[in-house]
């Protein structure tokens, strides 16, 4: 290896370990922050579903996670503190003018948002999210996209976890800056399948999969 | 008398000689005995050869006669053989020295009184006989006997007592000492004759002794020993020779500290040797490892594990069996634990193996006893430690709801539920009672249980939600249902402990207080939102004097910005005021939604209400408040005056937005109210029909319950009415309203007198009538019925004429706006060739100002029809204003004759135009479709509504025709098989209907149910075999069609949460992402892309396409 390369490969290793590194210093423990929205749809559905997922990433890598999930609405000062977001539901979502432009900042800022459409929030997510990000497009992400290839590799893009409408499952993503700053997974639902078995009744090679693409996503927000 | 006085005398003189004997015996005795000590002391410690010995018991013996000689021999011969020594004379002079009145005249009295033939001068015998009897005078007054030297025979004594003493203590510390010194004084040559052997003492001789023992060896003999003792070892087979030490008297010791292997030993002396003694090592028997084995309770769902090596302490959970496992160092006979309890746990024994198995059930310690087959026991154990670990109380919460909560429509409640343990638990459950509203006293012992189901026992965290489905529940409008969550570990060795929550109480409010409830969130809104719009068209109005003031003022005073602060000030309020509004409400409609208090339609246009509302707080106003306060900042009143006439602009846009938002609220609440109308209809319908049922079955005791319940039926029905009153009156108010249907409704339901229906229904329940019960309650809803089909056609007719009327100004709109479009591009084809100076230009102009106008004329059309319809989007608004403004720039240019300002803003004022054409269009596509072709849900209910209406009719003529078991007449039977025809062709419509809407909902598969009851009505009704069981499942057919209609709605509403397991899809992955990430878009292309998205058809597509090519190659010109 030239030297450069070394030079690169250090970088790289640094740039892959800082982020982890600055979580641990900031918070002991990982978790991820479900985002209470206005509007009346249902984002505290599927309660076990992150807890779960926090299990997942507990036992399948070395990231230190909480247990319990947290609740924030953009409005809360806890927002900032929250280095993932995430959000379900299956009806309406309402951003009032201040709550996008504090999920703006919140995005531009470093922060990642993960939305999972359970049916029924597409055409509201996207109004919404449009609010708050104009000038920037909700983007289909290919599937040699790195979201997709680590740590668990999915060649044929997002897992198909529930069936609901039908079709097939699409992963969108807002960029800022380089920097992907939402993700939408679209018809699929994997969130669905974090929940527990006795929920959705889902086999556990489906569970398994949107658990690793669940994983797929948290390294990836945390690592770029 | 001169023989007393010489008596006297001689005795004093006996008595002073044998005092001094006294003295000197006690002398000698004292040496004597000093002499002794030090003799036999010197014996013992100098081990002297018997020559020494007899030497120095020579000298003492000396040193003892000389000391008697000197001392004793004299008195003591004195005493026996010289009686007259000392004379009496001497002793007379004596005593005579020590009185001065005597001094020598004793002594020569008794010279004179001797015989006289010893004397030489010649004394008269009367002098003699007179001296004589003169001596007893002398003596008369003195005591001899004070004249006894008693100090020296006292003195010695006292010696003599201490040597005696020091002899005693002598002999009492060292009496071995002391002996051996006395018998080497007394047989100084004793012990040299060489029979040594038979004289030594061994301890501890032939012994065995514990591996690890100390061992001291000591030897002795009676004798005098003359030289050191010797040991000799053997082991190994070597031997080993090792003095010993010698002690005190006499006796030699050797000290093994810890004896590890047998040997053998003797003692030598000199020449001799004891015979050989064995000491011999034995093991006690003992422990050498232990391996514990614990399996913890099953229910803690923890695995066997086994202790670490040589660990006996125990820390386990109470009932953990415990398999205890040890070698002993040697076979045992016999062993056991003993606990601190007092239990003995005997051990099971094979050879060196140990092994028991216990159950942990206390804090305790315990230790292993082990005896071997020579009796030795276990010495010192090791004393292990069993402790418990605690098996902590379960904890359960209820997160949601966090308190009391009101029930909704669906009667359900949804529970998430937290619970821990620190094993497992083992059941979760909700005690529940059902409780009046504001019932204070609490029977703890009416609570019943409901078991939730665990996807699995012994889950140590469990989040569970619940859907609690309390539909079938007996609770009544405001009543309350009070409810706790228990939660039970899986302990199963003390039992399980369980938690519980507090308790909440779920009330189920009537569908009355609902609307009230929500009616006047709404009136609040209204009147909100109309004062709002006073307020603003009174703010516009200052703003409009205040532009004008400072059009004539050259400088802005300190009042004028006064004002306008005071202005801004008042604006920021309302913006706030409108803010509190749009939240009101927001959560007025999600209750409605909850409650399901609106039917879908109009749930819809609340939400666009919604969205319209939300988009009166527009960005630019914001902007143009903030542009005021700069320019007030800054002074100017130019700059302030610009400012103020962009926030009249749009504080006339919101104002006119608010306008809007009035109006469509207001017909909403219309609307809405008859929404309610036709809810409460159906909602009496459904309870009627489940309080007939109930009391078909009911018993004596219930009937007054029920009777009660017939009662709050026809309060209901009262205020249904009273609402339909208020509702015919609103209706009265605005134009173009169904009064006249709502009115027929009304009369409907006098029609049928329900009122007195119902009345007449709680008496029959009360006497228990159940035919008059059931005919009664048909009636009743029937003609509840045809009220609701009053109520339902005045909504249809309602929304159809608004949405016509909407339908008709946007079709008048769009033909108006292509015709502007068309002229927009004539002008403006004409004014791009044109000189700046030519005279065509004011013609241009004029022309501008025509079409100008007549867009305002569009405008205010379009503004007008907005007010009742949604179908007239913000979005076709916001292109008439783009192009509004463009026209009058556009004016503006041509006035100016800057024809070039003026051509660019024509070009923007047609693509206004253009794009607001394009916006009523999809608009008039989107207000067809909703009126929807091919079977919609609304048909499919609607049909189903028909059949349910049909068979309604058969139910009321089968229970007249019943007639209580008499036969029938013929006119009778020929009705009951027309009655099996009607039911059949209701059977066969239902089959198609089933057919029809396959593809609807897999809930049709229910259908079945119900064709196959209505067959056997129809075999029944046709064999003219109607009894009671042919009316019970014709109301279930019924009740079933009723409550399908019912299901299917809200499985309509509820449709989102259905999730089903995804099936396999190979998808093809979308292309690479652009090289700006979707950050800058070309926004031409953007909008492109967006009309191709919306679905227009394929005419207009190819018109956008181009009017989008020529505007961007306008841009790529300029």
């Amino acid at each position: 290896m030239t030297k450069r390369g070394r030079w690169w490969l250090l970088l790289l290793g640094a740039a892959l370990i800082l982020p982890i590194e600055r979580l641990s210093a900031d918070a002991s423990e990982f978790t991820i922050a479900r985002l209470k929205y206005g509007g009346g749809g249902d984002w505290y559905n599927d309660p076990s579903s992150v807890p779960n997922l926090l299990a997942f990433l507990r036992t399948r890598s070395s990231l230190a996670t909480a247990k319990e999930e947290v609740h924030v609405s953009l409005m809360d000062d806890q927002l900032f503190a929250c280095p993932f977001l995430f959000m379900t539901g299956h009806g309406r979502i309402a951003f009032t003018p201040q709550e996008a432009a504090r999920l703006r900042i919140y995005l531009t800022s470093g922060g990642f948002l993960f939305a999972d459409d359970d049916y029924g929030m597409d055409e509201h997510f996207r109004r919404e999210i449009a609010k708050v990000l104009p000038d920037h497009e909700l983007l289909e992400v290919p599937f040699s996209h790195p979201i997709f290839r680590s740590p668990f590799s999915f060649p044929e893009g997002l897992p198909k976890t529930h069936e609901h409408d039908g079709g097939v499952p699409q992963g969108f993503a807002i960029f800022h800056e380089g920097r992907m700053v939402v993700f939408y997974a679209y018809n699929c639902n994997i969130s669905d399948g974090w929940a527990d078995p006795e929920v959705h009744h889902d086999p556990p090679e489906v569970r398994e999969q949107a658990l690793q693409m669940g994983m797929n996503i948290v390294v990836y927000a945390l690592t770029h | 008398m001169q023989q007393e006085g010489l008596k006297r005398l001689s005795a004093f003189r006996e008595a002073e000689k044998r005092l001094r004997v006294g003295a000197a015996l006690s002398r000698w005795a004292t040496h004597a005995l000093l002499l002794l000590l030090v003799l036999v002391l010197l014996q013992s410690l100098l081990s002297l050869p018997p020559a020494g010995r007899y030497l120095l018991l020579a000298f003492a013996l000396l040193l003892l006669l000389a000391s008697w000689l000197k001392h004793v021999l004299r008195p003591l011969t004195d005493l026996l053989f010289r009686p007259e020594h000392p004379s009496l004379n001497s002793i007379a002079l004596r005593i005579g020295r020590e009185y001065p009145q005597l001094q020598d005249r004793l002594a020569n009295a008794l010279q004179i009184s001797a015989r006289p033939e010893a004397n030489d001068v010649k004394v008269s015998p009367e002098l003699i006989e007179a001296v004589r009897a003169g001596i007893p005078a002398f003596l008369a007054d003195i005591d001899l006997s004070r004249h006894l030297d008693r100090a020296p025979a006292c003195r010695w004594l006292r010696r003599l007592a201490a040597a005696a003493a020091l002899f005693l203590f002598a002999w009492l510390l060292f009496p071995k000492t002391l002996l051996i010194g006395l018998e080497r004084t007394i047989h100084p040559r004793r012990g040299l004759s060489g029979q040594l052997a038979p004289e030594i003492r061994v301890e501890p001789g032939d012994r065995m002794v514990v591996r690890g023992a100390p061992v001291t060896i000591r030897a002795w003999t009676e004798t005098l020993m003359v030289g050191d003792l010797q040991i000799a070892i053997e082991r190994f087979g070597r031997r080993e020779l090792l003095s010993m030490t010698r002690g005190m008297s006499d006796t030699f010791r050797y000290a093994i500290p810890a004896l590890r292997d047998s040997l053998l030993y003797q003692i030598l002396y000199q020449k001799s040797a004891t015979r050989k003694y064995l000491l011999r090592v034995v093991d006690l028997p003992m422990i050498r490892s232990l391996q514990l084995s614990l399996q913890p309770p099953s229910y803690s769902g923890a695995e066997p594990f086994l202790l670490e090596e040589n660990i006996g302490d125990v820390s386990a959970l109470k009932g953990t069996r415990i398999e205890w496992r040890a070698e002993a160092n040697k076979p045992v006979t016999e062993a056991s634990l003993r606990f601190s309890s007092g239990r003995i746990l005997p051990l099971e024994v094979k050879g060196r193996q140990l092994a028991t198995t216990f159950a942990l059930q206390g804090e305790e310690s315990y230790y292993a006893e082990l005896k071997d087959n020579s009796g030795l026991a276990s010495e010192n154990p090791i004393v292990y430690h069993l402790r418990l670990l605690a098996d902590q109380y379960p904890f359960v919460r209820l997160l949601a709801p966090s308190g009391d909560v009101d029930l909704h429509e669906d009667m359900r409640l949804s529970l998430l539920i937290q619970a821990q343990d620190d094993y497992g638990l083992s059941g979760l459950a909700i005690g529940y009672q059902v409780v009046e509203e504001n019932q204070a006293k609490i029977d703890s012992s009416r609570f019943r249980r409901l078991e939730l189901p665990l996807h699995r026992s012994g889950q140590a965290i469990i989040n569970l939600a619940y859907d609690w489905d309390l539909s079938s529940s007996p609770l009544l409008p405001t009543e309350a249902l009070l409810y706790y969550i228990e939660v039970r570990d899986n302990d199963t060795v003390s039992g399980p402990k369980s938690a519980r929550t507090g308790l909440y109480r779920a009330r189920f409010p009537s569908l009355y207080e609902l609307y009230k409830e929500v009616n006047s969130e709404q009136d609040d809104a209204i009147a909100g939102l109309e004062e709002n719009y006073e307020k603003g068209l009174e703010l516009k109005k200052k703003l409009d004097e205040m532009a004008q003031q400072l059009k004539r003022a050259d400088e802005l005073s300190w009042q004028k910005k006064q004002e306008v602060g005071d202005l801004l000030k008042q604006k920021e309020e309302l913006k706030q005021e409108l803010e509190k509004i749009a939240g009101n409400l927001d959560e007025m409609i999600e209750k409605m939604e909850e409650n399901q208090l609106l039917s879908p339609e109009t749930l819809d246009k609340y939400q666009e209400l919604q969205e319209l509302y939300r988009e009166i707080m527009t960005p630019e106003l914001q902007k143009n408040l903030e542009k005021v306060a700069e320019a007030m900042q800054k002074v100017d009143p130019a700059q302030l005056q610009k400012a103020l006439e962009e926030f009249k602009l749009t504080e006339e846009a919101l104002n006119k937005s608010l306008d809007r938002t009035l109006s469509l609220l207001k017909r909403l609440r219309m609307e809405q109210q008859l929404d309610q109308a036709i809810h409460m209809n159906e909602d009496l319908q459904k309870r009627q029909r489940e309080l007939t049922e109930k009391t078909m079955q009911s018993q004596g005791e219930e009937r007054e319950k029920l009777a009660k319940e017939q009662e709050g039926l026809r309060e209901d029905l009262h205020r249904m009415e009273e609402a339909m009153a208020d509702l015919q009156q609103e209706m009265g108010r605005e134009p173009g309203m169904p009064e006249e249907s709502v009115a027929a409704a009304r009369e409907e339901l006098a029609k049928a007198g329900l009122q007195g229906q119902m009345e007449a229904m709680q008496g029959a329940i009360a006497q228990g009538n159940s035919d008059r019960m059931q005919s009664g309650s048909q009636q009743v809803q029937a003609g509840l019925e045809r009220s609701r089909e009053q109520l339902q056609q005045a909504k249809d007719a309602m929304t159809g004429a608004m949405m016509e009327r909407a339908m008709r100004a946007l079709q008048r709109g769009t033909r108006s706006l292509l015709s502007l479009s068309q002229m927009q591009e004539e002008l403006l084809r004409s004014s791009a060739g044109m000189p700046q100076g030519s005279a065509r230009v004011p013609e241009t102009a004029e022309r501008q100002q025509q079409l100008s106008s007549s867009l305002e004329r569009v405008i205010n059309d379009l503004y007008a029809a907005s007010k009742e319809s949604f179908g007239i989007t913000p979005r076709i608004g916001k292109a008439l204003g783009q192009a509004q403004q463009a026209m009058q720039q556009a004016l503006q240019g041509l006035e100016n004759r800057d024809l070039g300002q003026a051509g660019q803003q024509q070009g923007q004022a047609m693509a206004g135009l253009n794009e607001a054409v394009l916006q009523m269009d999809a608009a008039m596509q989107s207000m067809a479709q909703g009126q929807g072709g091919g079977m919609s849900m609304g048909q499919f209910m609607q049909q189903m509504q028909q059949l349910a209406d049909g068979q309604q009719g058969i139910n009321a003529q089968t229970l007249s025709l019943s007639g209580g078991g008499e036969s029938l007449s013929l006119a009778q039977q020929a009705a009951m098989s027309r009655l099996a025809q009607q039911q059949g062709g209701i059977r066969k419509s239902m089959q198609q209907l089933a057919s029809e809407a396959a593809g609807l909902s897999d809930l049709l598969g229910d259908l079945e149910h119900i064709g196959r009851d209505m067959e056997k009505v129809e075999k029944d009704l046709a064999g003219q075999r109607v009894d009671r069981s042919t009316i019970e499942r014709q109301n279930r057919i019924l009740s079933r069609m009723l409550d399908y209609q019912r299901s299917m709605r809200e499985r309509e509403r509820s449709q989102e949460r259905k999730a089903e397991t995804g099936k396999e899809y190979h998808p093809s992955s979308p292309g690479e992402l652009p090289g700006d990430l979707g950050q800058r878009r070309d926004r031409l292309q953007q909008d492109l892309l967006r009309a191709k998205e919306e679905g227009y058809s394929r005419d207009y597509l190819e018109l956008i396409r181009k009017y989008f090519e020529s505007l961007g190659e306008r841009e790529e010109k300029r």
